[in-house]
């Protein structure tokens, strides 16, 4: 945890004010930050094939709605044979008649949780010690 | 494990089958699996587990009643659970529903 000290009230106050215009960029960042490790673990956990699902796996602009900052992961684009790349991974994550489910990003997402929250504290920390500074 | 939920599967009497079926029916069908656990730790140590699972159902009744049949069952395990999605299958023309929920142990 990060540890500031201010003289005087004033100076606080300043710091502070300084804190709230930087705030929606923080909040950006550290979620691009727990994002990112979602991504590796849904990468990792994505099944082998030629290559197109794993490649077609990103993350949406962020969005800021009345102060909730999000993303969302997803899976852009076709494959080689003209096949929506989440039409794939809906049928391998959930199954289909015939089709045995692999459910990877519940259980990647469930994997990288902890990992995620942990990126976006520290990831807090940082900005908010080098911003009220 | 998930004895409870494979009796008030079976009372269904919709064909189940734990994690996958080797050769799936023509008709309506269940197929229900584990998937990972749930912790809650305190002090240290883990105080509290779970396992997180879910329930499929591949029917061609599109007028709910197999659907209310099934949920009906997890229900009454008393567990925790939602219901994850609902897919048309326009090859096979099933509707997939897919629960998931979580087993307190």
């Amino acid at each position: 945890m990060a540890k500031i000290e201010w003289d005087g009230i004033k100076e606080y106050q300043a710091a502070i004010a300084k804190l709230e215009i930087k705030t929606e960029g923080i909040m950006k960042q550290a979620v691009y930050e727990g994002a990112a490790v979602v991504i590796d673990a849904v990468k990792a956990e994505c099944p082998e094939d030629s290559g197109d699902l794993r490649a077609s796996i990103g993350l949406a602009h962020m969005q800021n709605d009345r102060g909730f900052v999000h993303t969302k992961l997803g899976f852009d684009g076709y494959d080689g044979n003209g096949v929506p790349n989440i039409v794939k991974a809906r049928v391998i994550n959930s199954g289909a008649h015939g089709v045995a489910k692999n459910p990877f990003v519940r259980r990647a997402t469930n994997k990288a949780k902890e990992k995620s929250k942990s990126a976006m504290a520290k990831e807090f920390a940082k900005a908010i010690e080098k911003t009220m500074k | 494990m998930l004895s409870q939920l494979r009796k008030a599967l079976d009372a269904t009497l919709i064909p189940v089958a734990h994690i996958a079926w080797s050769h799936a029916p023509n008709g309506d069908y269940i197929v229900y699996a584990e998937e990972g656990s749930t912790q809650i730790f305190a002090d240290n140590a883990m105080r509290s587990r779970g396992f997180v699972g879910t329930v499929d159902l591949y029917t061609r009744d599109d007028s709910g009643g197999q659907m209310a049949l099934v949920e009906a069952a997890i229900i009454s395990t008393k567990w925790p659970w939602y219901l994850n999605s609902i897919q048309y299958e326009a090859d096979t023309h099933y509707i997939h529903y897919e629960w998931v929920f979580e087993a307190v142990v």
